[in-house]
């Protein structure tokens, strides 16, 4: 059991009152396995994902993470987990913009302590980005940015990998491309994998799918 | 007769030497030649009032009194005034072109410490001077000034002024006794080459006044000495100090002595003053002087007991001084300060030392 | 791998080279503005303190005569034998040939030892020093000046001050033939406690407090106000740079700094590594900072060391030396400088809520309340301005004017320019030049900085200008009327003196003396000039007023005219009498203008002058002649009279001679003024860089509405241009303002002088252009930009997220 959620209730304050979008969430990730998370837009599908990530705290409930509740954690601790334990890929790319592709790529690897030469050659064979290595992200079409975001998440090979709309920007036939791809690397790289969609389609591939509604789980 | 005479030229010429320099390379230096200035003449017999002045043709000269007091607290005192004349050209000019230097020197010596005072002044300009009829000898609020009766010599009565920093002293002193050529008929002989110096002094005085130190003021009263002396080129070329006794003798006699070091056995001279002021001299021979204690004083180490034979008057007295560290830390230092003595005889005494 | 992330946030420099040059930029021009200024005034500072602590022994009290007249050698007598510890001094200016020296005659062997000269006299060979063929200790300098030019032995000293030299008394008695007549006497820092008051041992001479002494630290202050207060305004211009580009680096980089939060590096580490990286990049440019100071200073050394020569008389060594401190203190305010204009950058940093989006436009949106509280702090500190400005007395008051009224503008500047706006967005009706108001308004904030910088330089520009043309044209003219007589000799000696007087009135209209004494008046050093009773004086010296028969109480011997400087100093009023050195009085009569002089002055008829002083020395004169003869009689003085040719000067040379050391004077605050203009228009270039990077996406939807890439491109211009003429308009009243407080205000305190305020439109005209060119520099890279970007890009604005 890699990632467990129980009760995880989150309220945020807008211009219009408060809204409690999430109101007590369970849900279960074990180890390796790949979750599709659904629902409509703003039914605190990416707040979820937040959480999950060590961005943002629950105003209840518990986060268990390999058995430690991430509720409690101190900034630094947060900090920490999503250092070495998460790997994030947002709709938008989130690339460093001053670095070029290959530094992009080893980026999170290094600061996870987990550069492996090899495997991200493997990486970058496989996503096609031999011939654009020495661009920088300015340069790159939004397919190929989100490439490498997600090369940079896969070549840090975190325990978890909390994906939000990550083909959301890009074209049907890219997108899945780009999804069959993260999946089988994923697996390659024992990642479980969070993946936030409001695409049944793509929802169907992953090892279980199930619903946010009315800020509650349903499968 | 009295070596002192080095001592003026001495303050010139190292004015500006740095402390520390070698003193007795210092002193050393006034080998020089006489330089335009006159030279002593053996046989020119001196003339008061008028020697009692400034002789602007010889390069050095002073008025020194020492005095020996006692305290009505019981305690000892010295007391030194001093005023020298040192020129850089013979002759006097007026204002600020005058060659004449004046350096004054005052001194309290207790039994526990030294307080000293030192002034400088150019002639021509009225700050020091010398002057006779009535006579004064001055340097700024320093005096020692004559109100001896009219037809009396001059120096018989003498009012003695001089302060520093935390000390101040007056007294009055009064001539019990005429005044004692030196040498011969005043002609001193300082080395065995001939140089000389004129010197004269008025060793009978009794001093009375008021010694204030550090705010305290002591009423005091004792015996006091006068030396006169002028001369171009003291030192011989291979002298280099001296050490120089002014002895009162309780049975009111005096004794000047001196011994001029030099490379070899060094220059003695002495002059017994009996106490109606015939004065006798004493040949080199006939005295033996050797020093009984050293002391560390200001970084060097100093004879400051010595031991005194004249066999032929059967004298052998032993000195000791009030204070050994009565050291002069003016720009040109030394060590004077006021002694006792006992043995076949006792008394009290002044003992300077230059050149260490 | 903290070093990774540091890599990567090193990385945005790599790709905008521009903006670190900016940052760079700013920081090494602030540091260097302010430590050259730093280093000038510690320069010169060191050097009055040389000259105040060997010239005037300044830290220790003086006895000087009550009359002015000098102390007798008789009273210095009677002082030290009533026990005061006091020292004569003789001195006064001699010539060895054309070399005019300082000579300060002491006596060592009662010179205190607290003085400076103690130490020079014990460190010098006495016996040298007292000897009859006399010794001058001097600089090294001085030494050169006076090779081959005396007979007396010299000896180098680095404590003596330039164009000084102390001698013994007696050489300097001999030397200036004063006959034993004392100028002062020194007074040791500890007397005799019981010592009678000088008073009563001398009823002719008192006692000065080092006080009570004008020393010329106290006058140069004003000189050295004004120097920092450029290098002030320097350094706040070039904070601004500073401010914008960190600012912008942050902005840019926000998109990386969530990132790498979201990587994992934490709020502490990455903050860390933000300030490790501006405390590196403010050293290195406060090091590049330091050294260009340096060399700013050395360059106006020669130039502030001509003026405080020319105008207040203080001897500086045009040399600068480099001083320890310097480095530390130079770096220490570029560190201050950085941290100060980035503080707000890093505590957005420390605030980055860490899924905010990126708002690139964020930091230069400052909100309405801003802009109001900003003018309201203008507002006040203008009128602080202007009570400061009427009720002021002082110096410091008038720089305290100078600087609310510069402050206050600059805060009004961006409301004014929001109102001015607002006002011409309604009355534009076409959609396009709405569109271009409002966006030039949006603008504003990102601008405001930079225009004020631009406008503080621009006033300061206009002020200062206005202050040395008026002064210029004021002093020219005086000059014009006061150098009347066509030619000006100096006799070598008494002997050919006379001989002057007889031979010179065959070949010319007048021949008239210009002798003068130099005397104490009311304890104020200062020289007395006599005056022949002649028309050229009653026609061409300017009086600032006067009684009506002023000339002829002149020639009188009853009356005396006293320079603008001693009147404004209230030491003396018209109809008042004056007590004059040699116990006699004269009646002010009137005051005339005297530019250029740090010191009073009194001129009296040229008979009494004679009778009063009767050694005064009878060597110069002004002839008069008609001009064509000038060359024939200077040729026949040479050849016929046989005066040295070194010995004549004619009227245009001398002009040319003080309008050169005016000149000199102003070229120091000239060169500032051109600096820290060229620092503003840097900061105004910069601001602009900076908003052309996140103006694209603004731009891109009109772009994409069908407007040409050109013509936004010529809109850019335009608005650079509106506000740089509004910024300008703006300036000219502040910049006038400026100029009243420093002409009225400053420069009476300051110099002794008031002058009229003359306006120079055409100098605004060529300001004008100047800030013109540099607004169109400024803007031609963003622009250039602009006009050549690929279409792709500003596609792109469409594709991506901003």
């Amino acid at each position: 059991m890699i990632l467990s959620l129980s009760n995880v209730r989150k309220t945020y304050s807008t211009t219009e009152g408060t809204i409690e979008i999430l109101k007590g969430v369970d849900l279960v990730l074990p180890e390796g396995k790949s979750v599709a998370l659904t629902g409509e837009s703003g039914s605190g599908k990416s707040t979820l994902l937040h959480l999950a990530g060590g961005l943002d705290h629950p105003d209840s409930g518990s986060l268990l993470m390999s058995g430690q509740e991430l509720s409690t954690f101190s900034e630094r601790e947060r900090a920490n987990y999503r250092r070495y334990q998460v790997g994030l890929v947002f709709q938008q790319f989130n690339l460093i913009p001053s670095l070029d592709v290959a530094a992009n790529i080893s980026f999170h690897a290094k600061l996870a302590d987990r550069h492996d030469p090899d495997w991200e050659r493997t990486l970058i064979e496989r996503l096609g980005l031999r011939s654009y290595l020495t661009r920088y992200p300015e340069q790159l079409s939004g397919g190929q940015q989100q490439r490498v975001a997600i090369g940079r998440t896969l070549a840090a090979r975190p325990p978890l990998i909390l994906a939000d709309e990550p083909t959301g920007n890009l074209d049907e036939a890219t997108g899945d491309a780009v999804l069959d791809l993260m999946l089988s690397m994923a697996k390659d790289a024992g990642s479980a994998l969070l993946l936030v969609t409001h695409s049944s389609r793509l929802a169907d591939r992953l090892d279980r799918k199930v619903l946010l509604q009315g800020g509650r789980i349903v499968e | 007769m009295n070596a002192k005479v080095l001592l003026a030229i001495v303050l010139v010429l190292t004015l500006t030497a740095s402390i520390g320099h070698s003193q007795s390379n210092g002193f050393a230096r006034l080998g020089s030649s006489a330089q335009g200035f006159k030279i002593p003449e053996r046989g020119r017999s001196l003339s008061f009032p008028s020697d009692h002045g400034a002789h602007p043709d010889y390069r050095i000269e002073w008025w020194y009194v020492t005095a020996n007091l006692e305290g009505e607290d019981g305690a000892r005192y010295g007391a030194q005034w001093t005023l020298f004349r040192s020129a850089l050209a013979p002759g006097v000019a007026s204002g600020f072109a005058d060659p004449q230097i004046w350096i004054g020197h005052a001194a309290v010596t207790t039994k526990s410490r030294q307080y000293i005072a030192e002034r400088l002044s150019r002639g021509g300009v009225g700050q020091a001077n010398v002057a006779t009829n009535p006579f004064e000898a001055w340097i700024d609020d320093w005096t020692m000034k004559s109100f001896a009766r009219a037809g009396a010599d001059e120096l018989d009565e003498l009012l003695l002024r001089a302060n520093g920093r935390d000390f101040r002293y007056s007294l009055t002193l009064r001539s019990k006794g005429p005044l004692v050529l030196q040498g011969d008929r005043g002609y001193s002989l300082k080395s065995a080459s001939g140089q000389a110096s004129y010197y004269y002094s008025q060793p009978f005085y009794q001093a009375s006044g008021v010694i204030k130190v550090e705010g305290v003021e002591v009423v005091v009263s004792g015996q006091a000495w006068l030396d006169r002396e002028w001369s171009s080129q003291p030192l011989a070329s291979n002298q280099t100090g001296w050490d120089w006794f002014s002895l009162h003798f309780d049975n009111g006699e005096k004794l000047m002595l001196f011994r001029l070091r030099d490379n070899k056995d060094g220059f003695i001279s002495a002059n017994w003053i009996a106490d109606d002021g015939k004065t006798t001299l004493i040949s080199q021979n006939d005295i033996h002087l050797e020093p009984v204690r050293q002391a560390a004083v200001a970084g060097r180490t100093l004879p400051v007991a010595w031991r005194i034979q004249i066999p032929a008057y059967s004298l052998d007295i032993t000195t000791r001084p009030l204070f050994d560290q009565a050291w002069m830390a003016t720009k040109t230092p030394y060590w004077e300060g006021p002694i006792g003595f006992s043995g076949t005889a006792t008394g009290v005494g002044y003992l300077e030392m230059t050149g260490y | 791998m903290n070093f990774t992330a540091f890599e990567a946030l090193l990385s945005h420099w790599r790709r905008r080279p521009l903006q670190l040059l900016t940052l760079v930029t700013g920081i090494a021009l602030a540091t260097a503005l302010w430590s050259g200024v730093q280093a000038i005034n510690a320069e010169a500072r060191a050097s009055y303190q040389r000259a105040a602590s060997v010239l005037e022994q300044g830290a220790l009290r003086q006895v000087v005569a009550k009359n002015g007249n000098g102390i007798s050698i008789k009273t210095y007598a009677k002082l030290r034998r009533g026990g005061w510890d006091v020292s004569p001094v003789i001195e006064g200016l001699y010539r060895f040939g054309p070399v005019r020296i300082k000579l300060i005659g002491i006596e060592p062997l009662t010179m205190p030892q607290e003085g400076q000269i103690g130490s020079i006299t014990t460190a010098a060979d006495l016996p040298d020093f007292l000897s009859e063929r006399g010794q001058l200790v001097v600089s090294a300098d001085t030494a050169l000046k006076l090779r081959g030019r005396t007979d007396m032995t010299i000896k180098v000293s680095d404590q003596v001050p330039e164009d000084a030299a102390i001698l013994d008394i007696s050489a300097a008695d001999r030397l200036l033939r004063v006959k034993g007549k004392i100028s002062r006497l020194v007074v040791a820092p500890e007397q005799r406690a019981d010592v009678a008051p000088v008073e009563r041992i001398s009823p002719d001479v008192l006692v000065q407090e080092s006080a009570d002494r004008p020393d010329v630290s106290r006058l140069t202050d004003s000189f050295h106000l004004n120097l920092t207060a450029f290098g002030h305004l320097s350094f706040l211009v070039g904070l601004i740079i500073v401010y914008s580009a960190a600012g912008l680096t942050f902005e840019q980089r926000r998109g990386t700094f969530r990132t790498l939060r979201s990587l994992g590096i934490s709020l502490p580490a990455l903050t860390t590594m933000l300030v490790i990286e501006l405390v590196t990049l403010a050293l290195l440019s406060g090091f590049l900072g330091i050294i260009l100071g340096y060399f700013l200073a050395s360059t106006l050394m020669p130039g502030v060391a001509t003026s405080l020569r020319s105008v207040y008389g203080a001897t500086v060594s045009g040399a600068l030396s480099i001083r320890s401190e310097w480095w530390v203190i130079g770096l220490l305010i570029a560190l201050v400088g950085t941290a100060i204009s980035s503080a707000q950058s890093l505590w957005r940093v420390w605030k980055l809520p860490l899924l905010a989006a990126a708002q690139p436009r964020a930091w230069v949106r400052a909100s309405t309340k801003s802009v109001l509280l900003q003018s309201a702090v203008g507002c006040v500190l203008l009128a602080l301005a202007m009570i400061l400005g009427i009720t002021s007395a002082g110096l410091v008051s008038g720089f305290g004017t100078l600087g609310c009224l510069l402050l206050g503008a600059a805060l009004l500047l961006p409301g004014v320019l929001v109102i001015i706006l607002s006002l011409a967005e309604p009355m534009s009706r076409a959609a396009l030049s709405q569109w271009f108001w409002a966006d030039t308004r949006l603008q504003l904030p990102g601008l405001s900085l930079a225009l004020m910088a631009l406008l503080l330089a621009l006033s300061a520009n206009i002020g200062v200008g206005t202050m040395v043309s008026s002064f210029r044209l004021t002093f020219i003219g005086w000059l014009d009327q006061r150098l009347a007589a066509e030619l000006y000799v100096t006799a070598k000696d008494e002997d050919e003196a006379k001989r002057l007087r007889e031979w010179l009135p065959r070949y010319s209209a007048a021949v008239l003396p210009i002798w003068s004494v130099e005397a104490n008046i009311r304890g104020e050093h200062m020289q007395i000039f006599g005056v022949a009773d002649h028309s050229t004086y009653r026609d061409h010296w300017p009086l600032i007023v006067a009684d009506r028969y002023a000339w002829d109480m002149v020639a009188l011997g009853k009356g005396a005219l006293i320079n603008e400087q001693l009147w404004r100093r209230g030491d003396a009023e018209l109809g008042e009498t004056i007590p004059m050195p040699g116990e006699w009085e004269a009646t002010v009569v009137g005051v005339y203008s005297d530019y250029g002089n740090p010191s009073g002055q009194v001129i009296i008829g040229i008979d009494p002058l004679v009778a009063h002083y009767p050694d005064v020395p009878k060597l110069r004169y002004g002839i008069r002649v008609p001009p064509a003869e000038v060359p024939s009689l200077r040729q026949r003085l040479v050849t016929e009279f046989g005066l040295s040719e070194a010995a004549i000067i004619d009227q245009a040379t001398l002009k040319q001679q003080s309008r050169a050391v005016f000149e000199q004077t102003f070229s120091v605050t000239g060169a500032l003024n051109v600096l820290t203009l060229a620092i503003a228009g840097f900061a105004v270039f910069s601001s602009l860089l900076t908003l052309s990077g996140i103006r694209l996406p603004q731009l891109a939807p009109l772009w994409a509405m069908g407007i040409k890439r050109r013509n936004l491109a010529l809109y850019e211009v335009f608005r650079t241009l509106a506000l740089w003429l509004a910024t300008f308009i703006t300036a000219v009243p502040v910049g006038l303002s400026l100029a009243w407080v420093l002409l009225a205000i400053v420069n009476v305190e300051a110099f002794g002088w008031r002058l009229p305020m003359t306006i120079f439109p055409h100098d605004w005209l060529w300001l004008g252009a100047v800030a013109l060119i540099a607004a169109l520099m400024s803007v031609f890279v963003p622009v250039w930009r602009l006009a050549t970007i690929n279409p792709a890009d500003l596609l792109r604005i469409f594709a991506d997220e901003r």
